[in-house]
């Protein structure tokens, strides 16, 4: 085989032989500015705006009778809110991870989604955001947790890892933001020039920042993202690492483990892509993308979260070896207790989830197979829920002093908080679907420059 | 916008009434100017108005606006303080006389309590005219600085808001004037009848002063009568002692003294428990005991010797759980058990019929094992005999003639004139003397009933119709604190004073008497049994004046004043002690206990045996959150009575904790639900009466089953032929420790006197193989100044739980109630851990590990706070900084015992829900708010005051100054607190002791809290 019909095969594996600019900027551009509201995305918008005010509700009920209406309790102090924290920052992994370490690794199926999965990264990390703030005993004073000069003289306690949490989380959802802003400039400015409402331009106008499309800007912009792409990916390690020092640092048996970084930002990758597949199988299908997220792409996302739930997967033995082998009372009692203890069921699940049911991505067909990989992609979520869950509330009903050791039932309000950031991820995802560029109009215009460019 | 708003300043806010309360302050009847400012209808305004004037200003203002207001309400507050009074008579306080009060600071008064007939004696601190915290009197014989939970909890019942206010008939409100009105129509029938149907019904007491106005009231009106009813009757004991020592002995009860003994051998008497037996059976107990700290308290340091305990049970008690040989065994049994050891012993003769033979080799080892130890402790007349009241008169009789044998009678045992009231009606018992009583009501010949104090209509046994009976009665009277079964029924009520509002007198077992003297006003219109004798005799309807008169005999000195100042300035009376009873066993003996035993009937079915519950006791505590929260010991239940069931009894039953099941009498039923608990005896529950009242109030109504139905007058502690049938349903019931097993780890560390004599310095028990600590990075601080530190001594500590009590009483901890205990978010800072080991039917050793905050050097709560909320200080104390604390609760998990506890809902303000509770608390120690995390601060604020006592006397602080409430209620002194730093401190004794052992201290946390291992005398 030449080099020739080998790059030919690459571009069509990411982008349909017959695309051009403009059909490829028709294809994305026209979702927004064209295409009438349809009834699924009524019905999808719908169902996030209930759930958005059951989000409401479940605030403002805690905020009127406290921490307290969850079931948290003394030695179970942390449940479904740090659970969840966890999860959704791990789902915001994904996004960033996409589109800065596979930009600098020059991963060109990357272009196609990077865009979305940034977006749901952002709406990942918003819910997640809340949480921390929302489970606060003293929401009011969550502020003292920012390293201010307050006139008190009294700074944060810095070797707290809350404390290193909260400054990773918010600088990791800051840049993200950002790397997710710049990188939509150009298609902003593409929508401000397509579209034809005074409004509509006036509000991409405004976001497009001056875009000119100049040889200058271009220059510039490939600078900056190259630099957000450097800053991000230390990120996308330092955030999960940050959160897992959140436990790992503790004397909780469980939770004080040295594997516990690698082993988190591994978890995140796993659920970060698999949300990503939940995202993205739908949005192909019901917005006929399937040109531009090719079943190249499901595939190359298969299996990195193959790879991630193998690393996932390791960290489990090595968790549990680690229990073992230590020859310690209180650590390898946790793994007696999550292999048969009143929770065991959870544990189990996890391991069906994240470890049996991952072990079909080794079948091409599989990978290629959008139902069936949807199908995995939901049971990986929901078996990193359930691991978090094990790793924070189970290794907290029964820790040092057996005399402590109490169950954990999680509430109606603990339920309806998880459904309420729901609302907000979903309610995000369908107004970003409807209102901005879902896909790079300018990196895949990009590809089908490159093929052209290769082909002459 | 927001309006300017002047904050409420005493000092400035003149001419404003509260200035002038303050510059009347100076003049001796400054209290009489107060009433009559109160008259003012504008101090009256200023009193009654929640909030001062521009108060709704609030919610337009901003939250500097709310902030200052919330000072002014706190400075209201202290005004309303004003109106809680220190009564008018002349009060002595035990530390100095104080001529007047200073603001903010404590006074301590001495007075003193009974429960069930057993006085205890009390120092009450006070602020600003208001009992906040309840201690014990050092100088009380049988408290000794040490007290109850009842006692603790006094203060909360004091100022219960569902207390009894106003004087009823038939339930409608009048004046105490009618009442007095009322009462002097009586008078005059029972002039005119010579008392002809008229009764009294009192509980147990031992009040002298209660004994002289009934004695007068006898003497005016010959044809009246009182009874004596208690739930906890002793009758038991006298008839014991009757059928032991003949009829003249009736009078006398015997008291112990444990510190004279080498071997006791305890029938089913609950003498550590710390309820109602007089607490210095404890101080006695461990006298001879302990092995670490002997020095400071006795100067010895050789090698102690360990009083032998030998405990026979049929249901788990904490004596039981203490004991080095415990037997379990069903009453039938306990009866052949006790009958083969008295005649191994040789103090009753062969011919005695055993009630059963000893089936088990376990049974006939104990019993060879039991002989031989009290046969050698006798030649040092220190062996000792002692049986609980809720056994039969034949085991008491027993008892007493293995004491008579032993030579423990006058050396381990005394028989002393038994202070106790007794039913004047000349009934053989008390229980014998209230059925005579209902029979009298029934027949419609009592004319006017008393009942002074005490729930009969709910608590009287259930073949005693007390209820119906109480119908037939022309007029009742009731003195109550607050509403029960009874009052509802009664035409009129009257509300009772609580004991720190009235003057009143009592007698400890060995005759003692203290003054019960008020420490404040009554806060409504309510009457002492004193006071209410002493308006019916129109006497001087004055308590002081009452109780003054009664002791201005006995106190014939020249100067009375001055005695009566020193007996309530010392909480003592000073009088010559008891005589000694002289006593002679009848020589039928064996006789007359194969009559009893013959007497008593077997059936088929369950054994059922009736006991106070432990934190209610007979019901009158339904009402207090406190005790109602304070985990059961062993059971660690809140809440809820339950039906003990030992573990193959419920595996054969199929039943499982929390399920209802039906018991029946054939005449009578009720549903409880059952818990599993091991060392019950097979084929016997327990049940606890006092719970299931109706009426009592918004805390105590609708817990818990009333099992009095079941209670008959002549079975009152343990009734056969019970059938127990299971009704498929199941109750939640609120446990604060479901996990009693220590899972191999070595948390509550205990072996035998053996195994530490084998080696006194390094005791393997105490030493257990275990990871070594981690190295440490850094540099150790280095403690300059105090170094506090606690070490609680495991082998004292019985696991009464005086210290959960004493502490939510002095660090204002609110109460959760039963849903919030479900949850386990109960807010004790010290709670007391229960571990069993052994097989689970019949656990092989009980422990008891009171968990107090630990103040690690090295916490693992502290690092992981992002806000500095929880520090440490240069002395060593874990701090927690609550106005500081966003309670991200990290803390908690992070600590390893689970001592911290999180305010998770508003719970103080939910808890202190009404005026009367405001009062509770003590102003030293921070409310916390929801959302705070809280825990033990080794009460940090006795510290500070000891500290600013010692800086203003320009001294150090000297060894014992501080001592913390849990120390200080602790009635085996097992806890000790002091500078470590001190090599003289009694603390540093036991810090340094061998036994000494820091709880997972190879986590690296460096304790400063540390416990003395339990040593058993096996």
């Amino acid at each position: 085989m030449t080099a020739t019909t080998q790059q030919h095969d690459r571009f069509d594996d990411l982008i349909p032989a017959e695309a051009t600019y403009e059909s490829v900027t028709a294809e994305v551009a026209d979702i927004v500015l064209e295409r009438p509201v349809k009834r699924g995305w009524l019905v999808g918008m719908f169902i996030g705006f209930v759930l958005l005010n059951v989000l409401l509700v479940s605030i403002g009920w805690l905020f009127a009778i406290g921490v307290g209406v969850w079931g948290i309790n003394v030695p179970i102090a942390w449940g479904f809110a740090i659970v969840n924290f966890v999860w959704w920052i791990g789902i915001g992994h994904a996004g960033t991870l996409i589109s800065a370490i596979l930009f600098l690794l020059h991963q060109e199926w990357r272009t196609s989604i990077n865009r979305f999965a940034e977006a749901m990264t952002l709406f990942a990390v918003a819910c997640a955001g809340l949480y921390p703030l929302l489970h606060l005993g003293r929401p009011k004073f969550f502020y003292w947790l920012v390293p201010y000069p307050a006139t008190t003289g009294v700074w944060p306690q810095f070797r707290s890892p809350l404390m290193w949490d909260f400054l990773a989380v918010s600088t990791y959802g800051t840049v993200s933001l950002l790397f997710w802003y710049l990188g939509m400039v150009p298609d902003l400015a593409t929508l401000r020039d397509r579209t034809v409402g005074k409004w509509k331009a006036r509000a991409f106008g405004l976001m497009a920042l001056g875009w000119r499309n100049s040889a200058s800007h271009w220059q510039h912009y490939q600078r900056a993202y190259l630099l957000l792409a450097a800053l991000a990916t230390p990120l996308v390690v330092s955030v999960h690492t940050t959160v897992s020092w959140d436990f790992s640092t503790g004397i909780v048996p469980a939770w004080h483990s040295t594997v516990f970084p690698p082993y988190f930002v591994g978890g995140a990758i796993f659920c970060g892509f698999a949300m990503v597949l939940v995202i993205a199988i739908p949005l192909r299908h019901f917005y006929d993308l399937k040109g531009l997220i090719t079943d190249y792409h499901i595939d190359c996302m298969a299996k990195v979260m193959l790879a991630a739930g193998l690393s996932v997967s390791y960290g489990y033995t090595m968790d549990a070896w680690g229990a073992w082998y230590k020859n310690e009372p209180f650590d390898s009692y946790i793994y007696t207790n999550r292999f048969s203890g009143p929770y065991a069921g959870v544990y189990w699940g996890l391991i069906v989830c994240n470890c049996l049911i991952p072990q079909l991505l080794w079948f091409p067909k599989v990978r290629r197979h959008p139902l069936a990989l949807f199908g995995i992609a939901l049971a990986i979520n929901v078996g990193m829920w359930l691991e978090r869950f094990v790793i924070i509330s189970i290794s907290l009903h029964r820790d040092y002093m057996p005399s402590t050791w109490e169950m954990y039932y999680p509430t109606v309000w603990d339920w309806s908080l998880y459904a309420g950031t729901f609302g907000i991820f979903v309610s995000l995802l369908f107004l970003f679907l409807r209102l901005l560029p879902a896909i790079s109009m300018a990196e895949v215009r990009e590809l089908v420059h490159q093929r052209e460019e290769e082909q002459t | 916008m927001t309006r300017d708003f002047v904050p409420l300043d005493l000092s400035r806010a003149d001419p404003s009434p509260a200035g002038e309360c303050a510059a009347k302050e100076r003049g001796s009847t400054w209290w009489r100017s107060l009433d009559e400012l109160a008259q003012t209808p504008e101090f009256e305004e200023y009193l009654h108005r929640e909030f001062p004037e521009n108060a709704d200003a609030w919610l337009k203002g901003s939250r500097r606006d709310f902030l200052k207001l919330m000072a002014a309400s706190f400075a209201l507050a202290g005004l309303t303080g004003c109106d809680v009074r220190q009564p008018q008579e002349k009060i002595v306080p035990t530390v100095k006389l104080a001529r007047h009060q200073e603001p903010g600071k404590s006074e301590y008064f001495t007075t003193a309590m009974e429960l069930s007939g057993v006085a205890s004696g009390l120092v009450v601190k006070t602020q600003s005219g208001r009992p906040i915290k309840v201690e014990g009197n050092r100088k009380h014989p049988s408290s000794r600085g040490a007290t109850s939970i009842f006692a603790q909890a006094a203060t909360l019942d004091l100022y219960d808001p569902d207390r009894l206010t106003t004087v009823q008939h038939r339930g409608a409100i009048v004046s105490p004037e009618e009442f007095r009105q009322e009462m002097a129509a009586l008078r005059q029938l029972c002039d005119a009848s010579q008392g002809e149907g008229l009764r009294f019904l009192l509980r147990q007491t031992t009040s002298p002063t209660v004994h002289r106005l009934l004695n007068e009231v006898q003497q005016r009106w010959p044809q009246s009568r009182w009874y004596v009813y208690d739930p906890v009757c002793t009758d038991a004991v006298a008839d014991g002692m009757r059928l032991a020592f003949g009829d003249d002995a009736v009078s006398l009860h015997p008291v112990y003294h444990f510190d004279q003994a080498s071997v006791v051998l305890s029938i089913d008497c609950d003498f550590l428990a710390a309820r109602e037996r007089p607490l210095n059976e404890i101080a006695d107990f461990v006298s001879v005991r302990r092995i670490a700290g002997r020095q400071s308290e006795e100067g010895s340091v050789t090698t102690p010797s360990m009083v032998k305990l030998f405990h026979l049970e049929s249901s788990p008690t904490l004596t039981g759980a203490k004991a080095d040989q415990r037997l379990i065994a069903g009453p039938e049994v306990m009866l052949s058990v006790l009958t083969a050891v008295a005649k191994k012993l040789e103090a009753i003769d062969a011919t005695i019929e055993t009630a059963g033979d000893l089936v088990t080799d376990a049974q006939t080892a104990w019993v060879d094992k039991v002989v031989s130890d009290l046969k050698s402790a006798a030649d040092r007349r220190s062996a000792v005999v002692a049986v609980g009241t809720s056994q039969p008169p034949d085991i008491h009789a027993l008892a007493h003639a293995m004491n008579v044998k032993l030579g423990a009678v006058g050396q381990t045992v005394e028989f002393l004139a038994s202070p106790l009231l007794r039913t004047n009606a000349g009934a053989q018992s008390d229980a014998a003397g209230l059925s005579a009583l209902v029979d009298e009501m029934a027949q419609g010949s009592v004319q006017t009933l008393v009942i002074l104090d005490g729930n009969p209509a709910f608590d009287a046994p259930a073949d005693v119709d007390f209820a119906q009976a109480l119908m037939r009665v022309s007029q009742s009277i009731a003195l109550a604190s607050s509403e029960n079964e009874s009052t509802r029924m009664c035409e009129w009520v009257v509300p009772q004073s609580h004991f720190l509002e009235s003057w009143g007198d009592v007698r400890s077992v060995d005759g003692i008497a203290s003054i019960v003297q008020p420490l404040i006003e009554p806060l409504y219109d309510s009457m002492s049994i004193v006071e209410l004798l002493s308006t019916l005799l129109a006497l001087d309807s004055d308590g002081y004046a009452t109780v003054r008169q009664t002791w201005r005999d006995p106190l014939a000195s020249d100067d009375f004043d001055t005695a009566w100042e020193s007996a309530l300035q010392r909480g003592v009376v000073d009088e010559p002690p008891t005589d000694t009873g002289d006593v002679t066993l009848v020589s039928n003996l064996s006789e007359r206990l194969n009559a009893v035993t013959k007497d008593r009937s077997t059936s088929d079915g369950w054994t059922v045996l009736f006991r106070p519950d432990p934190t209610v006791w007979d019901g009158r505590y339904a009402n207090n959150g406190w005790l109602q929260e304070l985990p059961k010991p062993l059971s660690k239940l809140t809440w809820d009575n339950t039906a003990w069931i030992s573990p193959q009894d419920a595996r054969s039953e199929g039943l499982s904790n929390g399920d209802v099941v039906t018991l029946a009498d054939g005449l009578r039923e009720i549903q409880v639900p059952v818990w599993i608990m091991p060392g019950q005896a097979s084929g016997c529950l327990t049940l606890f009466f006092g719970y299931g009242q109706a009426a009592i109030g918004r805390v105590g109504s609708g817990t818990g089953a009333n099992v009095f139905p079941l209670r008959t007058s002549d079975e009152l502690w343990t009734r056969t032929g019970i059938k127990l049938t299971g009704t498929g349903k199941t109750e939640s019931l609120a446990c604060t420790q479901h996990h009693h097993l220590m899972e191999g780890r070595h948390l509550a560390r205990a072996g035998t006197l053996a195994e530490y004599e084998d080696n006194p310095e390094h005791p393997t028990f105490v030493y257990p193989p275990e990871p070594d600590v981690e190295a440490n990075f850094y540099e150790e601080w280095s403690y300059e100044g105090h170094k506090w530190g606690m070490t609680i001594d495991l082998t004292a500590c019985t696991g009464c739980s005086a210290c959960v009590i004493a502490c939510q009483s002095e660090n204002n901890i609110p109460v959760v109630g039963k849903d919030e205990v479900c949850r386990n978010r109960e807010m004790h800072w010290i709670r007391v851990d229960t571990w069993f080991e052994g097989e689970g039917d019949e656990p092989a050793q009980t422990l008891h590990q009171p968990v107090p905050c630990m103040h690690c050097e090295q916490a693992p709560c502290e690092v992981v706070c992002p806000v500095a909320a929880t520090n440490h200080s240069e002395e060593g104390l874990n701090q927690m900084v609550y106005n500081r604390c966003v309670g991200t609760r990290y803390c908690s998990n992070n600590c390893p015992y689970k001592v911290r506890r999180f305010n998770f809902l508003e719970f103080a303000d939910s808890f202190i829900s009404s005026d009367s509770l405001t009062l509770l608390s003590n102003p030293d120690v921070t409310v916390r708010e929801q959302g705070v995390m809280e825990k033990c601060t080794y009460c940090v604020q006795r510290i500070e005051s000891a500290r600013i006592n010692a800086h203003l006397e320009n001294r150090e602080i000297a060894d014992g100054e501080i001592v913390t409430a849990c120390q200080s209620v602790c009635p085996a002194q097992a806890i000790r607190f002091g500078d470590l730093n001190d090599e003289h401190s009694r603390v540093r004794e036991t810090h340094d002791h061998p036994l000494n052992y820091g709880l997972l201290a190879n986590l690296n946390t460096c304790p400063r809290t540390t416990y003395l291992a339990e040593v058993k005398n096996r």
